[in-house]
């Protein structure tokens, strides 16, 4: 796991800015987060690479595995090496503020083009694999794909980060019965005496751990998207937009 | 709290599927406006338990028990409470705000009373959608009202789905 400081961990140096609405801890100045990050110097950069490597990593796996260049190579090397290729460039994320897209739309034609470059790059090497013709730009299959895998990195990585965060303020036994209910679907009253409280009790802790999630969840999707409504965004990906 | 666990080991997460990721995924809305919302917001206003007392008095309370405090003394029959509930999902579609507003505590609060006295869930909604829906509606009531609701949520949380 994970120990850096994400803005969905409220650490001793963080202040949330005030009047923030009630529900929606992470106001629009987090939308900000990552050009925040990118002004705290080398630090802050790695720190942005790997908010995206914890998230986008697996999602690109499985888009990858989807398309006809998997001949290129194992998908854990080509994605790393998408990583390393533009993750290291400062303009990077300046041109996908300016692009106006969201994050994921942004790194998955960044790494289209990747691949396009790896492709050439082969055929340089290996001028006789005629074989190996360009694929189909688009293909929505593997976008789909990789849109379902984004869903599960996504929500797989807030509740790491709300799990950390739990632990950090004594909610540890919140967020476990949260998991017990919502993740394993137990229902209270099947195992709230195990841990030492009643049912009634155990939905009002899950509640408490349930907020603590969603406000990482919203604060993760707002840092990654472009300015648009958290409720718009998820509803956009449980459309399958 | 005397939980004899404070602390859980870590978990990675690994095993989720898309299914329950996509399910975890719509926790993450903020509530959108519930019909029991409007509800709640009038029972907050500076008049609201005044409101509410009158609420007991008017139609479909009065069309169905008689007395709405029977909700609350439990001598009121299951098949009541049902039709209390369809009663108030019937007057739900009214123009005038107030009587659906009244509609809306009618169709609530008798399924608080027949989880309370019965041990009967009478509507189709979740678990989990329903214990939010009186949670919050709990914190909204007047007493004697408000310990029903309690009660419910207390009962409801023990229960599981299908019962």
């Amino acid at each position: 796991m994970t120990t850096q400081q994400h803005p969905t961990q409220t650490g001793p140096s963080q202040q949330r800015p005030p009047q923030q609405r009630q529900g929606d801890v992470f106001p629009a100045t987090m939308n900000s987060w990552i050009d925040g990050r990118l002004q705290d110097g080398a630090a802050g950069r790695q720190e942005v690479n790997r908010h995206v490597m914890d998230v986008y990593a697996f999602p690109l796996k499985v888009y990858f595995m989807g398309t006809r260049d998997r001949w290129l190579g194992e998908p854990e090397d080509v994605v790393q090496g998408f990583f390393a290729s533009r993750l290291s460039k400062t303009e990077f994320f300046h041109n996908w503020r300016s692009s106006g897209l969201r994050l994921r739309h942004w790194l998955i034609n960044g790494f289209c083009f990747y691949l396009k470059e790896l492709r050439r790059a082969k055929k340089r090497a290996l001028p006789n694999t005629s074989s190996y013709s360009d694929p189909e730009d688009e293909e929505p299959g593997p976008r789909q794909a990789f849109d379902r895998a984004y869903v599960v990195s996504l929500v797989r990585e807030a509740l790491k980060r709300s799990q950390t965060l739990c632990e950090l303020e004594g909610l540890g036994a919140h967020f476990e019965i949260f998991i017990r209910h919502f993740y394993q679907g137990q229902a209270y009253g099947d195992f709230a005496k195990d841990l030492g409280v009643d049912a009634a009790r155990a939905a009002v802790m899950a509640r408490t751990a349930r907020t603590k999630f969603q406000a990482t969840l919203r604060g993760m999707i707002n840092q990654d998207g472009t300015g648009s409504d958290a409720d718009e965004e998820i509803q956009a990906l449980l459309e399958g937009d | 709290m005397s939980s004899p666990m404070t602390s859980f080991p870590g978990r990675d997460f690994s095993d989720i599927g898309d299914e329950q990721a996509r399910k975890l995924l719509r926790l993450g809305m903020l509530k959108t406006f519930r019909p029991v919302d409007a509800l709640i917001e009038r029972l907050k206003a500076t008049d609201g338990q005044e409101w509410f007392r009158k609420v007991t008095l008017a139609a479909p309370f009065t069309t169905i028990l008689g007395r709405g405090d029977g909700l609350i003394t439990g001598r009121v029959m299951l098949a009541q409470l049902t039709a209390l509930k369809e009663a108030g999902k019937r007057q739900a579609r009214e123009l005038d705000r107030n009587m659906r507003l009244i509609a809306r505590a009618a169709y609530d609060l008798s399924i608080a009373a027949a989880i309370v006295h019965y041990g009967q869930v009478i509507t189709t909604q979740s678990r989990t959608e329903l214990l939010d829906v009186l949670s919050d509606l709990a914190e909204a009531l007047p007493e004697p009202w408000a310990k029903l609701v309690v009660d419910a949520t207390e009962k409801l949380a023990t229960m599981r789905d299908g019962e």
